[in-house]
């Protein structure tokens, strides 16, 4: 079943008066329990990509659908973790979890924030202030804040590359386990990065994007056994294919 | 609409009013000559006191304890306060040039702090590594202070100027035309033409006077100020979201000159390195990567009050003068600080919903900003006299008049401060707070109340500090008005002060400057330091 559809889009800015083609003709499809990572250079536009899928940003050309209806905008059925964390320093964990129930009833806030933050390990640092917080658990809270709105499709902005490679691994296997387990959650995840290692390890399709104006110039499957081991031979096989592929 | 096209549609009105008003209007190029030579003169003061004390106290530990109280204490003097002493003082001593100094040390006095303390805090941006690096490469003296030192406080340096030079304009208009002991010192400058304009009842000429330094001040600000701080953005080691500007032709001749005649020749002149590396050597200036705190003297507040309060007293039991009983001080006291207090709320009330609008549409701030600009450039001081009349004229009471009148004017003195502590603060928001609040697709409300005013929170305490005390500066102004030679005016510390120095009343002056200190210590630590202390986790760290 395919859950989202990006059909030819393209997307130019203007910078000082000079037209600049950010991305160019892109599509591809994601289906439901699928993994997507996209990696590419720095500067190739894969920012941009994950804001049109987010509804940040519209595409001058093309459309993203969602369960075949066409986004003009955020919808409930997709929630962003960024990459810098975007907490509100003057609220406590607990607070910018439930920013993301505000329609919700406040009781009813409380649970599920309490449920998530749990499930991200954050348990009995509620009334914590983020200031207060590593990094790694600053993230823990972004992605606890993204869960919470049950989203079926999760983005996710270079979700670790704030953080120390340590506390990167760590997060990242958690969130797999939880992205494998848990039934309610989202049966989409789509992640960007710069690191080749993390895209194999977290995902089933890896697509590689290519220089500005930039198009999809590979879509590769990946078949490896999960959980994926760094030392397995075919694994860093796939690691120089994707290397070499990714041009600077 | 651009500031540069605001600009243009000013000259040409200027041009247009010369036609109609013909010879008056001559001279003004050599008065603005005179005023910006002025300006230009106290600005020069202004750098070298402000970079070398800020160089010392940022280095020197012990010359950081004496001096840190003494300039907050100094900081905290009304600035029209310090003017009739500077009468005093530099008219007898030099009764020739006595009110050109005058009006140059009121605009020392108006530009220096802001550069002074920005100036600090620029050299404790200077990171660790960089300091270590010095050490490691023995770069010390000069060489330091040239290569890292200078560098480092160009940003803050440059946006203190900018926040010093917008006050110094208002205090132009009032430098250049004073009345003290009956006696009426004005010299040659668009400020004066300005008073003198108003104070003998001519509204269109002072009209055309305003519009004038205001094309004074945006062309200085367009071509000057703007492009430097566009320049900044190379020096700058923290965020650089608030740098704005653009660049501009002049400043690559400015650079040229700092390079080749200040640098180099500082740096080569092998008798003036050596005087200033003695001096350096002396006073203990060398790379540093753990710099004092800025201690607020706590407990010496009680201290200050108890001594300000007792000279009060003192004054009032020993004075020949006749304004000066214990209830007049104190009703004085009182009715500043209501009048402060009203034109306080006012101007935070419309700041706080035009922040608001521009924080809920950021595109909307290219349109407004440079209204606030000219707004902020337009010396408020000068357009008093006439809206006193007219609301006399309207309102058929001249004690109701003179009071709203009063309170408008302060409100001059209080609004800028915290409408561009706000704009900074909404521009400091990271856009990934924007992205995240449309992602839950908050409602207005909501973004008001958990996003907008939780951000600018800092910029309300910090530009509140800085508006009262504006405000009590206007109050100078505002509470004695002189329109077509006649006085309207209304009791309170100012008018206690403008009409002791009118008729050279030296009690007078100094229970209304002590009164007025002892206002802004009270409510800078009793309300805003408070308030401060507690906004730290209000701050987006990055």
């Amino acid at each position: 079943m395919v859950r989202l559809k990006v059909d030819g889009i393209s997307k130019s800015y203007c910078i000082n008066n000079r037209t600049v083609n950010v991305l160019e003709n892109i599509s591809f499809s994601v289906k439901k329990n699928e993994s997507i990572v996209i990696v590419g250079p720095s500067g190739c536009g894969k920012t941009t990509l994950i804001r049109i899928l987010s509804g940040l940003e519209v595409p001058n050309k093309g459309t993203v659908k969602i369960n075949r209806k066409i986004i003009s905008g955020p919808s409930d059925e997709v929630m962003l973790v960024f990459q810098n964390f975007a907490l509100l320093p003057w609220k406590t964990v607990l607070e910018n979890v439930e920013m993301g129930l505000l329609t919700f009833e406040k009781e009813k806030q409380e649970d599920i924030a309490l449920k998530y933050l749990d499930l991200v390990g954050l348990d009995g640092f509620e009334g914590t202030y983020p200031m207060e917080l590593s990094d790694s658990m600053k993230q823990r809270v972004g992605i606890a804040r993204a869960l919470a709105r049950e989203p079926s499709i999760l983005l996710m902005d270079e979700p670790f590359s704030s953080l120390d490679p340590l506390s990167a691994n760590n997060l990242r296997n958690e969130v797999l386990k939880m992205y494998e387990k848990t039934r309610s959650g989202p049966d989409v995840l789509i992640t960007i990065t710069h690191n080749v290692d993390e895209a194999i390890i977290m995902a089933d399709r890896i697509l590689v994007m290519g220089q500005r104006p930039s198009k999809i110039i590979e879509d590769i499957k990946v078949n490896l056994p999960k959980p994926r081991d760094k030392k397995n031979l075919d694994f860093q096989a796939l690691v120089d294919e994707i290397t070499s592929k990714i041009v600077i | 609409m651009k500031t540069g096209e605001l600009l243009l549609f000013i000259i040409i009105v200027s041009i247009f009013a010369i036609f109609l008003m013909g010879a008056d209007v001559i001279e003004i190029p050599y008065f603005i000559s005179k005023s910006l030579l002025r300006m230009i003169c106290a600005y020069i003061l202004t750098l070298i006191f402000s970079i070398s004390f800020a160089i010392l106290m940022a280095h020197n530990h012990t010359a950081s304890k004496i001096l840190f109280p003494i300039m907050d204490i100094l900081q905290s003097i009304p600035i029209l306060g310090f003017l009739p002493f500077a009468m005093l003082f530099f008219i007898h001593l030099f009764p020739v040039y006595g009110t050109e100094l005058v009006s140059i040390f009121l605009l020392f006095t108006s530009m220096t702090w802001s550069v002074l303390f920005n100036t600090i805090e620029g050299i404790k941006t200077i990171p660790n590594k960089l300091s270590d690096v010095a050490k490691l490469t023995n770069v010390k003296g000069l060489d330091y202070l040239f290569h890292i030192v200078f560098p480092a406080i160009y940003p803050p340096l440059i946006s203190g100027s900018i926040t010093g030079w917008g006050g110094a304009w208002y205090f132009l208009v009032v430098g250049e035309y004073l009345i003290f002991a009956n006696e009426i010192y004005s010299l040659d400058g668009i400020g004066s033409f300005i008073s003198k304009s108003a104070y003998s009842g001519n509204i269109a000429l002072s009209i055309l006077g305003i519009g004038i330094l205001a094309c004074v001040v945006l062309s200085i600000n367009k071509f000057i100020w703007q492009p430097l701080l566009f320049k900044a953005r190379k020096y700058s080691y923290g965020r650089q979201d608030d740098l704005e500007g653009e660049d501009s032709r002049v400043i690559p001749k400015l650079e040229i000159f700092y390079e080749r005649y200040i640098k180099n020749f500082a740096l080569t002149n092998s008798f003036l390195r050596n005087t200033l590396e003695k001096i350096l050597k002396f006073f203990d200036i060398s790379p540093k990567t753990q710099f004092d705190e800025i201690k607020k003297i706590s407990s010496a507040f009680v201290l200050q009050i108890a001594i300000l309060f007792g000279l009060i007293i003192f004054g009032i039991l020993f004075t020949t003068s006749n304004m000066i009983t214990f209830s007049s001080v104190f009703f004085a006291s009182l009715y500043t600080a209501i009048r402060i207090g009203i034109a306080y709320s006012i101007a935070l009330f419309w700041t706080l919903s035009v922040a608001i609008l521009i924080a809920k549409k950021t595109s909307l701030l290219k349109y407004l900003m440079p209204i606030f600009d000219v707004g902020q450039s337009i010396p408020a001081v000068a357009i008093f006299p006439i809206i006193v009349v007219f609301l006399i004229n309207s309102l058929g009471n001249g004690s109701v008049a003179i009071e709203i009148a009063s309170i408008l004017l302060i409100m001059t003195g209080v609004q800028w401060y915290l409408l561009f502590n706000f704009i900074r603060a909404i521009r400091a928001i990271p856009s990934e707070i924007n992205d995240l609040g449309r992602m839950i697709s908050i409602d207005k409300k909501s973004q008001i109340k958990e996003i907008i005013l939780p951000a600018i929170t800092p910029a309300i305490i910090v530009g509140s500090l800085e508006a009262t005390a504006g405000g009590l500066n206007a109050t100078v102004i505002s509470e004695n008005i002189v329109y077509d030679n006649q006085v309207y005016s209304t009791l309170g510390l100012g008018y206690l002060m403008s009409q002791g120095a009118a008729v050279g009343d030296t009690t007078a002056i100094i229970i209304s400057v002590l009164a007025m200190m002892i206002m802004v210590l009270l409510v800078n630590r009793l309300v805003w330091k408070r308030m401060l202390s507690a906004i730290e986790k209000y701050k987006f760290v990055v």
